[in-house]
């Protein structure tokens, strides 16, 4: 010690006094590769998805009981909870607390229900989930008395939060009908109290002024689809005019005059056209104004199957359509426009918290059913919106029963819903339940039926496990990598 | 730093034993309630009956339940809460009605021994100091914002801490309450079921977590065990949702941990209500190992920085507290809190002209002294030039009687800092140099600009008191620093002279309070002895204070000083 320093007063103990006794004990955690080339670094990750990145030297040593109490690893892995030693023997207090807040949606239950007011719509886009229906046919849309047994339904829910969301087709040419529910469900929400809260999915086309003032009156949120520039918008929305891009951001401006700027919400849809387009389409985003965009990737349901646009496009294309895409947009927020990408905001706040995201597809177990569940037009009741989809192409795999000839207890330990659900729990899968990012990730029995004819899946084949794998280390090597980049990431947490 | 406590004092206390008493200077309160009070003189002498005790700030009546305090006790006033003992002919205020949270020492035995310890524990029987503060309690003012409550570990009093906080409830029940606390006795589950039953609407127990190493922890509070058993007293304390929040003082052992800490605590410890970032108070131990532990928080700003940061995007509520407004950036002011007890609030001289005063929580009275050459205060306006206008821009006098001297010299490439309309470069144009003028206003210097089209002129618009404002190394063979001084500022400034280069400084004449912007006596001298011939010196003492007008003509060592 350099005798010239200060020094602590020689009555209080130096901190070397103070170190571990030097036997640990390893947590459960899983390791997976660091990135999908080398085998040189690897993920490690507890029940809670706290992480670390090291050496698989290191890991093995871990392994193996001979890492060294001095290290800065054995250090970094205690303060990550992956050991713990004499030192921290409230370790496992934390980890419980913590996997506890995890698993605290659980018990919340269906917070998210889908209302298919109409399957009539004025556009035909080809990937569309929905059969194309023109605007004439009053046959394809839900009664009063569906709709009625439907937000009954919904107040069972044991959630203190309620999202009822209006899909469609073309959601507001039955706007009657969602006037109608809402006030139900203010009614029924007197005894509850519950946080109630409405969005309407819609393309903006038939937003009248007077069904935006009802909007802004009772505070319903907007969802709208915005592929992108004019061109790629247009050709993804085909419609009578082809001038479904114009419309759109018509639409838009009324609506955020009426009822509110950050009110209206728009997404996007991955399409074999947006790819290679990414960067207008972050562009289009930021010229009008959004201050959120969501890298969706295209699934592999209904039309698109059909039109074999799935085919011309594989989960490697769409990774680097991501990747490029949340480049541009960190670029873009280092010149001071704040955007956030919303994916990886989900994403991240699974990594970098235990908070709960209900984004449904992305749940262990699945939310079909137990976060999210969609009444469809002709009062069948479906585990997701995948699943009702699925039912018009005639796989009603994820048909639950009817919302007026069976009870809640019927549909929601229908077998349609608890099957799929068993089946598809990853953490009681082959390589699921060894994979480091397992607590980031979830269940996707849709996905899988539609893909491989089953609920689970097998893993190594499945464009869904290969797009979220490289997004999980993606995301930690922006995170580790630190810098501006990682500050911009770490406010988009939610 | 006012005196909370005094022994030895005059007065005839006869029969009196300990006693505590509301502070009154009305007279003629109900004879009921005088018993309760004690009366407060400051210079009637006249004793009227029924008061417990006649507290005289001066002359010294006989008779007894008489005190004869000194002048420092001059703070008492109404509703102010004072023990007073017959043994010790002693008293301490342990309540001011004026303080806006006041602080309650219930012990100083404690089971850590923290190396910046502000009060160091003793193990002593202290049980008297619940026994006033019990009696106390019913006597302080129901409208009383919050009260603090400290020692030494308050927990160790066990039952009797449950009944100081029952009795802060009961008695007032519209006060806030924050204790300060290791939190280790909270694993014991039947203390926070204690606690909790109580029903307190407003408690907070401030607890320190100095590391997220807990090695490193112990070490700070030179105990075994420490940090896993606060984590579950925190733990404990939230199973029962009371108030917690966590506090870090910042000092050589702890900073380089923050950044990892804050993460700790974000990711593990999401529920608490409070994260604090605390300066340094140079008391107790802290005094003791102060040249250890001091660190400039100019120096461990940016790390502090990206804690609070992490902490904030996860909406954890965060606060810096004791560090005053200079020495943190501007984006983490929104953080600070004037967070010094107003009885050791104190600043420097210098901050007397600071447009954030008000805002900013200044320094310790015990740290005044090591702060006082690191603040930097605002002024709200940019510098106006304390010269009088002129419409024929001449150089000052002495710069150009310099000019004849030194012009000699080649200079290629010159520099005016502060540098106004640019008046004193006139004498050095001759050999068409490269000019760099720097000043926070650029406006005045364009007209020099249109009259010299010949001269390469180069503006740049910069605060010169920014600390990070910086001049290149060995640039210029002229520098000129007139009418403009600031230490750190004319470190920079001699750095940038070239070997061989000249330095031209005339400071202010001085006038008024502007002494403040004057360097102190010998303090040119002594920045320029290592390095620089003096060619000419002129200064000027300023009476009554330690600063001097200085005017210098200095040239640099050719060979690397």
């Amino acid at each position: 010690m350099n005798a010239l320093l200060p020094q602590l007063n020689r009555a209080f103990k130096p901190v070397e006094e103070f170190g571990t006794e030097g036997r640990y004990s390893l947590l459960p955690f899983n390791f997976s590769p660091a990135d999908s080339q080398t085998r040189d670094w690897y993920v490690v990750a507890n029940l809670c998805g706290d992480y670390a990145v090291i050496t698989r030297t290191d890991l093995e040593r871990l392994v193996d009981g001979r890492l060294d109490p001095n290290e800065d690893t054995y250090r970094l892995l205690r303060r990550k909870q992956i050991l713990y030693d004499n030192l921290t023997r409230c370790t496992p207090t934390l980890l419980s607390a913590k996997y506890r807040t995890r698993a605290q949606q659980l018990a919340n239950f269906t917070g998210l229900f889908m209302f298919v007011v109409t399957l009539r719509c004025n556009h035909v886009c080809p990937y569309c989930q929905v059969s194309r229906v023109s605007e004439d046919r009053d046959a394809f849309d839900m009664t009063e008395e569906m709709a009625s047994r439907a937000v009954e339904f919904t107040f069972k829910t044991p959630s203190p939060s309620v999202k009822i969301e209006f899909q469609g087709g073309e959601t507001m040419l039955n706007f009657p009908l969602i006037q109608f529910i809402v006030e139900r469900a203010k009614e029924e929400n007197r005894k509850w109290n519950k946080n109630l809260q409405f969005v309407i999915a819609t393309n903006l086309s038939v937003a009248t002024g007077e069904i935006l003032d009802y909007c802004a009156e009772e505070d319903i949120l907007i969802s709208t689809s915005l592929d992108g520039p004019a061109d790629l918008h247009n050709s993804n929305r085909p419609k009578r005019g082809n001038n479904s891009y114009e419309l759109t951001i018509e639409g838009i401006t009324r609506a955020r005059e009426k009822i509110g700027f950050h009110r209206v919400g728009a997404l996007m849809t991955t399409t074999e056209r947006s790819l290679g387009r990414v960067r207008d389409i972050v562009d289009t985003y930021v010229e009008h104004g959004f201050h959120s965009i969501f890298l969706r990737p295209l699934s592999p349901f209904g039309d698109a199957v059909k039109t074999r646009a799935f085919d011309k496009y594989d989960a490697q294309k769409w990774i680097e359509f991501y990747k490029e895409g949340v480049e541009y947009i960190l670029e873009i927020n280092r010149g001071g426009y704040p955007l956030t990408e919303a994916y990886s905001s989900i994403i991240l706040t699974k990594i970098l918290t235990n908070q709960a995201t209900r984004f449904v597809n992305l749940q262990s177990p699945a939310g079909i059913g137990i976060a999210g569940i969609i009444f469809n037009y002709d009062g069948d009741v479906y585990a997701s919106d995948e699943g009702r989809m699925a039912a018009e192409r005639g796989d009603k795999t994820f048909r639950l029963g009817n919302v007026i000839a069976n009870s809640y207890e019927e549909i929601m330990l229908s077998d349609n819903l608890l099957n799929p659900l068993v089946a598809s729990l990853p953490e009681a899968a082959p390589m699921c339940s060894e994979c480091a990012f397992l607590p980031y990730c979830g269940a996707d029995p849709d996905y899988h039926h539609a893909t491989q004819r089953d609920f689970l899946g097998h893993k190594a084949f499945s464009g869904f496990c290969t797009k979220n794998t490289e997004v999980f280390r993606y995301l930690i090597g922006k995170i580790e990598a630190g810098g501006e980049d990682a500050e911009i990431m770490r406010a988009w947490l939610r | 730093m006012l005196t909370l406590s005094a022994r030895k004092l005059e007065g005839n206390l006869d029969g009196l034993g300990r006693r505590v008493f509301r502070v009154t200077e009305r007279a003629n309160i109900p004879r009921a309630t005088r018993n309760k009070h004690a009366l407060l003189h400051r210079d009637e002498l006249q004793c009227p009956d029924g008061f417990g005790l006649h507290i005289h700030l001066a002359g010294k009546p006989d008779g007894p339940r008489n005190i004869f305090l000194p002048p420092a006790f001059e703070y008492l006033s109404d509703g102010d809460i004072v023990v007073v003992d017959e043994g010790d002919k002693a008293i301490r205020t342990l309540y001011r009605r004026s303080c806006r949270s006041n602080s309650l020492l219930v012990t100083e035995r404690c089971n850590h021994h923290c190396i910046m310890c502000s009060q160091p524990p003793r193990d002593v029987d202290d049980s008297y100091i619940v026994r006033d503060l019990l009696e106390a309690i019913p006597l302080m003012a129901q409208d009383t914002p919050s009260i603090g409550i400290t020692g030494g570990e308050p927990t160790l009093l066990g039952d009797d801490f449950v009944k100081l906080l029952r009795s802060l409830k009961n008695n007032l029940p519209a006060t806030a309450v924050h204790v300060l606390s290791n939190g280790r006795n909270f694993r014991n589950l039947p203390l926070c079921h204690a606690i909790s039953k109580i029903g307190h609407g407003d408690l907070i127990f401030g607890i320190p977590i100095y590391s997220a190493e807990p090695d490193r922890h112990n070490y700070v509070v030179q105990a075994e065990n420490a940090w896993s058993e606060t984590i579950e007293g925190i733990i404990n304390l939230k199973r029962f949702g009371i108030g917690v929040e966590i506090r870090l003082v910042m000092h050589k052992d702890t900073i380089a941990g923050m950044e990892d800490l804050a993460e700790f605590i974000r990711r593990n410890l999401t529920m608490v209500d409070h994260v604090a970032f605390m300066g340094l108070e140079r008391m107790g131990f802290a005094a003791t190992n102060w040249k250890y532990l001091f660190v400039n928080p100019r120096d461990y700003a940016a790390t502090l920085g990206r804690a609070v940061r992490i902490l904030d995007h996860a909406k954890i509520r965060t606060s810096i507290y004791n560090t005053p407004l200079c020495m943190l950036p501007d984006d983490l002011h929104s953080f600070a809190e004037q967070s010094i007890s107003d009885w050791k609030n104190d600043f420097p001289e210098e901050c007397a002209e600071c447009s954030l005063k008000p805002r900013c929580a200044g320094c310790f009275s015990s740290t005044v002294e090591a702060l006082k050459g690191l603040v930097r205060p605002k002024r709200t306006q940019p510098r106006q030039p304390m010269r009088k206008k002129t419409l024929d821009r001449t150089a000052s006098a002495f710069v150009s009687e310099q000019a004849e001297i030194i012009f000699s010299s080649g200079l290629e490439c010159i520099a005016d800092v502060a540098c106004g309309d640019g008046r004193n470069l006139t004498p050095f144009l001759g050999g068409k140099p490269k000019v760099h003028c720097y000043d926070i206003n650029v406006a005045a210097i364009s007209d020099f600009k249109s009259t010299h089209p010949e001269i390469e002129l180069l503006c740049h618009e910069v605060d010169l008191l920014d600390s990070d404002f910086e001049l290149p190394q060995a640039a210029f063979s002229l520098v000129i620093l007139v009418h403009f001084y600031e230490q750190n500022l004319f470190r920079k400034v001699i750095g940038s002279i070239k070997p061989g280069g000249i330095l031209l400084l005339e400071t202010i004449d001085s006038h008024g309070a502007n002494y403040l912007q004057l360097p102190r006596k010998g303090e040119v001298q002594a920045m320029l002895r290592p390095g620089f011939e003096i060619l000419e010196t002129r200064t000027g003492d300023i009476q009554e204070t330690d600063r001097q007008t200085v005017k210098v003509c200095a040239r640099k060592a050719l060979a690397a000083a």
